[in-house]
């Protein structure tokens, strides 16, 4: 049974994704000695050479972000709504799909290719910064929806991971009308309520019974910077509010993988 | 470096309760394994489970909750072993953030 990641990486005019996830696939194959597929399309290639095996697919923007929270000149399109297609692409039998900005610095993924279920996402994550700042995104929607995250999927190749992909295609299809049906925002593409959605759809609406990866996803806000010590330690830089006052922070984080939403802070790190 | 970054870096505290944290989750994540078709996870309620057992052979329901027929005395060995190696890992990871204080 063969096995692999699989990350989606479409540049836009202020962020190289493709740079950022070669940065990514290196360290994947340098802790898990797993394959990595990256599947992007031939603008972000812009003729550079990578190593890691390269999948095509035209780009699908899912709208305009703002991709700096301290300025408002970064916003661009984000191409983030390929991901319904992974079934399709992924050359492996056990894929697990990782962002771009999801930064591996241990073996722990490897788990999910022993897990006993075909589907499975994150459903809690934690503030490494300790400020418990995504509490916020415990559920979405007026109608609180629990909010599932689809930073890091794995599937197993089968009938309920098809059924799982062919339900977030027609979610992306309709996107509006769920948007209309959960009453969330329907400005940009989210795939985390696609996956959400999905996923309550597949498991028959009985929310309890959605098996989840059973370990929480350690997550960086976006205004948390972050500088590489060792190869597999990094240095985070924050401010605390106390008592009305920032107040600068450090901590450690030392052979945990972490999601890291600052992209600048990323492309940092990618370009050493 | 000019000299506000350089006052900002003087201030800067170390967050102990946030790498506490951190720790924590770390190693109960790592004390997730995979065996008899479930996920178990080498913390001590599983362990005091399998000692309170007896018969070689026992169903007992894994980290999802599914039942799974397990052979005693091997899950409970290798979850001990686990659970020791993730534990002397943890504490040298802990000293070494206190030393950071």
């Amino acid at each position: 049974m063969s096995r692999g990641v699989l990350i989606f990486a479409f540049n836009n005019d202020k962020i190289d994704y493709l740079k950022q996830a070669n940065w990514v696939a290196d360290r994947v194959y340098s802790y898990m000695n797993t394959p990595v597929t990256i599947v992007t399309d031939e603008k972000s290639i812009a003729g550079r050479k990578f190593e890691h095996n390269l999948v095509l697919s035209d780009a699908i923007s899912g709208g305009l972000r703002n991709f700096d929270h301290t300025s408002n000149d970064k916003v661009d399109q984000w191409y983030n709504a390929n991901r319904f297609q992974a079934y399709e692409l992924s050359p492996y039998d056990e894929t697990i799909i990782i962002d771009s900005d999801y930064v591996v610095s241990s073996d722990q993924l490897l788990h999910l290719f022993e897990n006993p279920h075909d589907v499975l996402c994150h459903r809690d994550v934690y503030d490494v910064t300790g400020q418990d700042r995504f509490k916020w995104y415990r559920h979405f929607g007026r109608y609180e929806m629990p909010h599932y995250w689809a930073t890091v999927l794995f599937f197993r190749k089968g009938d309920f991971a098809k059924n799982f992909f062919d339900v977030m295609t027609m979610i992306r299809k309709n996107y509006r009308h769920y948007g209309l049906i959960h009453k969330f925002s329907t400005g940009m593409y989210r795939n985390d309520y696609v996956v959400s959605i999905a996923l309550s759809i597949v498991y028959g609406h009985n929310l309890d019974s959605i098996p989840t990866i059973p370990w929480n996803l350690p997550s960086l806000y976006d205004d948390v910077n972050v500088e590489k010590l060792e190869h597999n330690k990094f240095m985070l830089k924050f401010e605390k509010d106390i008592n009305g006052n920032k107040k600068p922070y450090k901590s450690l984080l030392k052979g945990s993988d972490f999601h890291c939403i600052n992209k600048f802070a990323l492309e940092k790190l990618v370009n050493g | 470096m000019d000299t506000e970054n350089l006052v900002k870096t003087i201030k800067e505290r170390f967050e102990y309760d946030a790498s506490k944290q951190v720790l924590k989750e770390k190693y109960e994540s790592k004390l997730l394994f995979a065996d008899y078709g479930g996920m178990w996870k080498a913390d001590s309620d599983l362990i005091v489970l399998l000692s309170t057992l007896s018969d070689e052979e026992v169903v007992i329901t894994d980290s999802y909750g599914n039942p799974c027929k397990v052979n005693r005395e091997e899950l409970l060995e290798k979850s001990k072993q686990r659970h020791q190696e993730q534990m002397n890992a943890w504490l040298l990871e802990f000293n070494e953030v206190n030393r950071q204080r």
